[in-house]
């Protein structure tokens, strides 16, 4: 609402109490909880300590605890033979949470969701090409949208879900070792939420189930991040405007003039949380709640210039054995303009994305074809005290293809993500940049094998916010 | 607008002045010192030490906002009906849910995307031809965008299924410029024609997300 006085006094006119009371009362009104959108100037607040860490974003962050090693290390058996925190999916055909990505106590405002979640997948023994969907549900309510897979099971022969393995023949061994991301935007209304990652596994016609203890497809790695947009609050309460307007037959004097003015003044210079209208700021007078980011491409191209690696991987959740992903002079990295000091502690951390074109992982000496080779993918933080540091739980894998005893070109979309918070951040915690690193798995060893990973386009997204 | 100072104070024994007053009320001046402080000039100096501004104050979708589109039905393309090689990004054919023109209210800091679309594709001959998919933002091709979904060798069986779960961001080098009005994102796809066998991709569920932040 705009201000203007009702009266203006004219000079020489004399000065009637009730005049005044109304030009005095009009302020007062406005800052009796109407202060809006109006009646502040642009870029008012430029600090984001002036916003309240929980003002915009909320996030929510599930699974990231959960560490589990794949065993991809030379000499080890097959991979998934159920490592610790792992989770098996049924294979009775029903949906099903999957362990640690729930949440079911998100409490919002009319609000949006951002819900991301990426996990490694790993399957044994499923010769009759079963495919696991996996899916977003929000309230019990499944997004139809975020199915890894068709919902037109009437019109595709084996239906339902997304199988990525060529050869039959040897996908008993490890085929079907593949990562995944997905994600969804849902308006929530108020009240309480829950967001669940669940999986289910679909059948081809025909398909009996499957003996559980011999085939099966596991859930590895896995992080579920919910980030809410205009979360819900509480208000706090303020001491409201201290005012008394002139009464009738009151002395009209310097005082009883100077004293409304200097109160409505001293109100103006200190507004209290209840003057202003709810609903009312917005962009226009807030500063931005992005901390740092940043963003690279590694290009592609027709033909896709491609870049490759040999680097062997050493075992799970070790410093050694990573290379950075780079291609032309240009790593897969995102270094900060500003550094993400986590001692901050409105900062709620950092978002990271990574996508990955994998263009093929093979085996270029002799030995020859087979699945056991794996392209291997960690998302890498580093502080101003001059570390690298992996984030275990981001590691996630591909395996290699066959198809009729040739290798095959692999081409696959590796999708990663995580959501880094301070107790994440070893060292100094100051955070000045993040990368995607990469290893290639030559698990069984074979003799003679030169393992190789080649990739072509990919790109890296790392966003700071405040939030609580 | 740092706090304001009146410009008038009165005192006893002198003449009041109407216009003196009145100013005190409003003074429309570029920096004003009076109440009409009020009309748009209140900044963070006016507002009280030791409250922050919190989410009840804050316009919906005035700081953070995002919205997603989707499909489920298959959506399949022929070979038939394309060039036989990418001459230019032209060739390229919007996929109907993995795609959305959307109105940005304000500029933002950042925009983001994200995006999946389940693909297989059938050819009997495992030529090296392969369907291609890539973004478009403003219909400029994203830069590390391009995915190919390979042929799964035997029609029918689909076994070789692809799933591109993508983002991108306004900060990635090359990005149209995201200010206030109508972009359009879109997963786009690409089938070569000069093959012997007609190929066929089929595009299953897809969504895109975008979301803009302050």
């Amino acid at each position: 609402m705009w201000w203007f006085p009702r009266t203006i006094p004219p000079a020489g006119a004399p000065i009637d109490y009730e005049e005044l009371n109304e030009d005095f009362l009009q302020a007062v009104a406005l800052m009796e909880g109407n202060l809006g959108e109006h009646n502040w100037s642009q870029n008012a607040m430029t600090l984001r300590s002036q916003v309240a860490p929980g003002a915009v974003f909320q996030v929510f962050r599930h699974g990231a605890n959960v560490n589990v090693d794949p065993t991809l290390e030379v000499g080890t058996g097959v991979p998934g033979a159920a490592p610790a925190n792992s989770f098996l999916a049924s294979n009775n055909g029903v949906w099903e949470v999957v362990t640690s990505l729930t949440n079911s106590s998100i409490d919002t405002g009319n609000s949006r969701l951002w819900i991301i979640s990426s996990f490694q997948q790993q399957q044994q023994g499923m010769t009759s090409l079963r495919g696991l969907a996996h899916a977003i549900r929000v309230d019990g309510q499944l997004i139809p949208e975020s199915l890894t897979g068709t919902w037109e099971l009437t019109n595709d022969k084996d239906g339902g879900a997304l199988k990525t393995s060529q050869d039959t023949a040897t996908i008993a061994e490890n085929g079907g070792a593949y990562c995944y991301r997905v994600d969804a935007v849902v308006p929530v209304p108020p009240g309480r939420h829950t967001v669940d990652i669940v999986v289910r596994m679909f059948f081809p016609p025909g398909g009996g189930i499957p003996a559980s203890a011999t085939a099966f497809y596991e859930i590895f790695n896995r992080e579920l991040t919910v980030i809410v947009m205009d979360p819900t609050d509480t208000d706090v309460s303020g001491t409201g405007v201290s005012f008394t307007p002139l009464a009738e037959g009151d002395t009209i004097n310097a005082a009883s003039l100077n004293t409304p003015f200097a109160a409505i003044r001293n109100e103006i210079n200190d507004l209290d949380y209840t003057a202003v209208k709810h609903r009312s700021l917005w962009q226009e007078h807030l500063p931005t709640m992005i901390v740092a980011s940043g963003s690279t491409a590694v290009a592609d191209g027709e033909p896709a210039p491609l870049h490759n690696y040999s680097n062997a991987y050493v075992d799970y959740n070790v410093t050694a054995g990573w290379v950075v992903v780079s291609q032309g002079g240009t790593d897969l990295a995102v270094t900060f303009a500003s550094s993400v000091d986590f001692t901050d502690t409105t900062i709620r951390g950092i978002l990271v994305l990574v996508n990955l074109r994998l263009y093929n992982v093979d085996n270029t000496g002799a030995g020859g074809v087979g699945q056991a080779f794996y392209s291997v993918f960690a998302i890498q933080y580093h502080t101003t005290d001059g570390t690298w540091r992996a984030v275990s739980r981001s590691e996630r894998y591909a395996n290699a293809e066959t198809q009729g005893g040739v290798q095959r070109f692999v081409e696959r979309d590796v999708a990663l993500h995580t959501f880094l918070i301070a107790s994440d951040i070893a060292g100094n915690q100051i955070v000045d940049a993040v990368r995607c690193v990469v290893s290639v798995a030559n698990r069984t060893g074979l003799v003679g094998s030169i393992q190789r990973t080649q990739l072509a386009g990919c790109n890296i997204t790392a966003v700071a916010i405040q939030g609580s | 607008m740092p706090d304001i100072t009146l410009p008038f104070t009165f005192a006893d024994a002198a003449t009041s002045s109407g216009a003196q007053v009145a100013r005190n009320f409003y003074d429309p001046a570029v920096a004003p010192d009076s109440f009409e402080v009020l009309d748009g000039w209140l900044t963070n100096a006016n507002r009280q030490a030791g409250w922050t501004i919190r989410s009840p104050l804050i316009r919906p979708g005035g700081m953070a906002d995002g919205r997603m589109v989707g499909l489920t039905a298959n959506a399949d393309y022929t070979s038939l009906t394309f060039p036989d090689v990418v001459t230019d990004n032209g060739a390229y054919v919007v996929i109907p849910g993995a795609s959305q023109t959307f109105v940005l209210p304000w500029t933002p800091t950042i925009v983001m995307a994200a995006w999946h679309v389940v693909t297989t594709t059938t050819q009997s001959d495992f030529a090296a031809v392969s369907t291609r998919l890539a973004v478009f933002i403003d219909s400029t091709r994203i830069a590390s965008s391009t995915r190919v979904t390979p042929a799964a060798g035997f029609p029918h069986n689909l076994f070789r299924d692809r799933i591109y779960s993508g983002h991108w961001s306004s900060r990635q080098a090359g990005a149209p410029s995201m200010t206030r009005g109508p972009h359009t994102l879109s997963v786009r796809i690409f089938i070569p024609g000069n093959t012997t066998t007609p190929q066929m991709t089929r595009c299953r569920t897809r969504h895109m997300s975008v979301l803009w932040w302050r």
